[in-house]
């Protein structure tokens, strides 16, 4: 693993290298031959978090060079972004262009001045204009917001039809329908609570559906104002998280991602709680399911809302020596003809105006963003290490069932996560 | 007075031999030791090109961690278990096949397989049989805190990482453990007969001190690769459940990668140094002069 990791960041070095070297010549020339189309000129590399998508993103510069001949881009899904990422940071050798957006603690990259402030730039009118105003860092837009993922219910659609079951459109009634299913000798929910992240996923999803939070609670936590374990909201969150692991596997603590996939796909469990990114590992587990997604319900109807974040984001590094070519590839890439092929090979919702996505089995969220009904995950307001806190203390809250003790570590982990940032 | 000479120009020549070796000790191992307790003393995030010198404030907060307490007692539990486990597997397994039992390559072959094996790939066998074989398993004998999984279980969680870990460590040590047997010379345990030794007293007698050198290297291989336990853990439980198996190793990462906390993850790193070096001290300490040279 270390070796491969090595081997890997020694290619990524190389290819940077390769990439600074040509192109401090060639934006020589393009400062020289202005702005205009077409003269851009230089190498841009992108290091690109979604692996999944490296074909498409291959598709998209292969057009993108029909405009702009002289722009080479070098594409680069190194697979441990994260580290590579940090590497080359410290390195001082950013790459040019860089989606790597889903991680919290990708704030310091912001913070400590190592993107381009994208906020004025004319293509980012392109963006609608809800997904520019929650993607701001301290008031200010760095990354090109591109595509963003949802989170809701999968749920095999033959085991439902079987059991007579209809779509829950609240709690109440995914309840009855989790029991219907146990009656019927089938695990209801498929949970993955060995796996720390699908925890805290769920977790901040629930925050924002039960009681909005902006990250103003564990602000007010960290200052002393208030507390979990007084938080009607935090309690309720609690509650329904062990209502919901009630219906999952017994053992679910110990089982795996990948177990509660195959699991899920092969029709030991009737649902499982994920986001847009789980689709096609479900396909790829069992192509013949017959699977659909519907949103995780709020108490009422009327309160159901769907948890989004940027999944895909584009930010300019300062240190590049190739901003106008990368500007280029960023405004080609938000023109709304381009997003919209981008969409029609990708399928998840795009943040570009006037960009229509067809994937049925997201049509149901797709109805409720649309209808401005959804809210920004809430693990962006925190600070970085807070998402690790919840997540560990849910894990015990699985296995502990205990809701007070729960609370009194997330005024505790508060405390912690808050005294380092 | 030439002869003399001669020496000390043989002395030269192989200080020059081990240059190389000491350049590439020295840059590879000390650079690094000094640069990680040098951010150790900071607070840097691993990005940022600005941070601060903090002192000894990450060592100071280490001290009140409670989180890393635990994960202190998780390691050494587990290292004190690995250990024992190891020793007396590997030892009886040699014994055994120096007891010129038939076929004794094919079982020497067999019981060596489990080291060409990846730990990531072990790990994550492990983690599908602990999820769907050992239920069954538990199921059918009727024992109850084996029908659900143990990874879902604090309690028992370790002892599945531990499982797979002496499974696959036992293979380097038993063979070490058959090499030091075959080192015994036949006439001592003639001579031991002819007196009317007892198979304990021969074993106690002359097997024993001839394994000591064996015994240490042994211990200071399974102490090493115990309390750096990171890649059983991460394959097999994550850390989990609720941080009941988090070790020295993982927290490390945790805190390094995760959280962003680079300056207090070495100051972790430090204090595990600290740890092995003390205990691997004691153990060279006590060792030593009770083997026996041939």
């Amino acid at each position: 693993m270390k070796r491969f990791l090595a081997l890997i960041l020694c290619v990524a070095l190389c290819l940077s290298l390769a990439a600074c070297g040509s192109g401090s010549s060639a934006s020589g020339g393009g400062s020289s031959t202005g702005t205009q189309e077409g003269t851009v000129s230089g190498e841009i590399e992108i290091l690109l978090h979604k692996v999944e998508i490296n074909e498409i993103m291959n598709t998209m510069i292969a057009e993108f060079n029909k405009e702009y001949p002289d722009v080479k881009v070098v594409l680069n899904a190194p697979g441990d972004t994260s580290t590579v990422l940090q590497a080359r940071a410290v390195a001082n050798d950013m790459p040019d262009i860089v989606t790597f957006t889903y991680n919290n603690s990708d704030l310091a990259y912001v913070r400590d001045g190592f993107y381009l402030d994208l906020t004025d730039q004319a293509f980012m009118q392109n963006v609608t204009d809800s997904a520019l105003e929650s993607n701001k860092i301290d008031g200010k837009n760095y990354y090109l917001p591109y595509i963003s993922n949802a989170y809701g219910v999968y749920y095999n659609v033959d085991i439902f039809e079987a059991n007579d079951i209809a779509i829950p459109t609240t709690l109440d009634e995914l309840y009855a329908a989790c029991e219907k299913l146990q009656a019927a000798g089938i695990t209801p929910i498929a949970f993955s609570d060995q796996e720390l992240w699908t925890l805290g996923h769920l977790g901040d999803r629930l925050m924002g559906l039960i009681f909005d939070d902006d990250g103003t609670l564990f602000e007010e936590i960290a200052a002393g104002e208030a507390s979990a374990t007084e938080h009607e909201g935090m309690r309720e969150v609690a509650e329904i998280y062990l209502k919901l692991h009630e219906y999952g596997q017994p053992d679910s603590l110990g089982v795996g991602y990948e177990q509660a996939i195959s699991a899920f796909a092969n029709g030991e469990a009737a649902m499982m709680l994920q986001g847009t990114w789980l689709l096609s590992l479900v396909k790829s587990a069992n192509p013949e399911m017959n699977v659909d997604v519907f949103p995780l319900p709020g108490r009422t109807a009327d309160e159901t809302r769907v948890g989004i974040n940027m999944d895909l984001g584009f930010a300019v590094s300062e240190s590049s020596e190739n901003q106008e070519a990368a500007l280029a590839f960023l405004s080609w890439m938000s023109d709304p003809e381009n997003a919209q092929m981008f969409a029609d090979m990708e399928g998840s919702t795009s943040l570009i105006k006037g960009v229509e996505v067809a994937t049925p089995e997201f049509a149901k969220m797709s109805e409720l963003i649309s209808a401005g009904k959804s809210f920004v995950i809430p693990r962006g307001y925190w600070a970085p290490s807070m998402v690790n806190e919840l997540q560990n203390a849910l894990q015990r809250l699985v296995s502990s069932k205990d809701v007070d003790q729960f609370l009194q570590e997330i005024d505790e982990g508060v405390k912690v996560a808050y005294a380092q940032s | 007075m030439k002869k003399k000479f001669l020496l000390r120009e043989d002395t030269l020549t192989d200080f020059i031999i081990t240059l190389p070796g000491l350049f590439l000790y020295t840059l590879l191992f000390m650079v690094p030791v000094v640069m990680g307790f040098f951010y150790s003393l900071t607070d840097w995030n691993g990005i940022s090109k600005k941070f601060n010198i903090v002192g000894f404030a990450n060592y100071a907060a280490l001290m009140k961690d409670t989180r890393f307490a635990g994960t202190v007692r998780f390691t050494v539990y587990y290292t004190v278990l690995l250990i024992i486990g190891v020793v007396v597997i590997s030892l009886t397994t040699a014994l055994v096949l120096n007891s010129r039992i038939k076929g004794g390559n094919f079982f020497r072959a067999v019981f060596f397989f489990p080291a060409v094996l990846s730990l990531m790939t072990v790990g994550l066998i492990f983690k599908e049989l602990y999820y769907r074989v050992l239920p069954l398993v538990g199921e059918w004998l009727n024992i109850p805190a084996l029908q659900t999984n143990i990874l879902a279980n604090e309690d028992l969680a370790i002892y599945g990482i531990l499982f797979a870990n002496i499974w696959t460590a036992c293979a380097i040590p038993t063979l070490l453990f058959y090499a030091g047997l075959k080192n015994v010379p036949a006439d001592l345990y003639e001579a031991a007969d002819i007196d009317g030794a007892t198979a304990f007293q021969k074993f106690r007698r002359i097997t024993l001190p001839f394994l000591i050198p064996t015994f240490s290297m042994v211990f200071i291989l399974q102490l090493k690769l115990g309390l750096s336990v990171f890649d059983y853990v991460l394959s097999i439980t994550g850390g989990g459940p609720g941080g009941a198996t988090e070790s020295i190793g993982t927290i490390i990462y945790n805190t390094a990668f995760t959280d962003r906390r680079f300056g207090y993850a070495t100051a972790e790193s430090v204090v595990l140094f600290l740890i092995i070096a003390v205990i691997s001290l004691i153990q060279v300490r006590m060792t030593r002069g009770k083997e026996v040279t041939v």
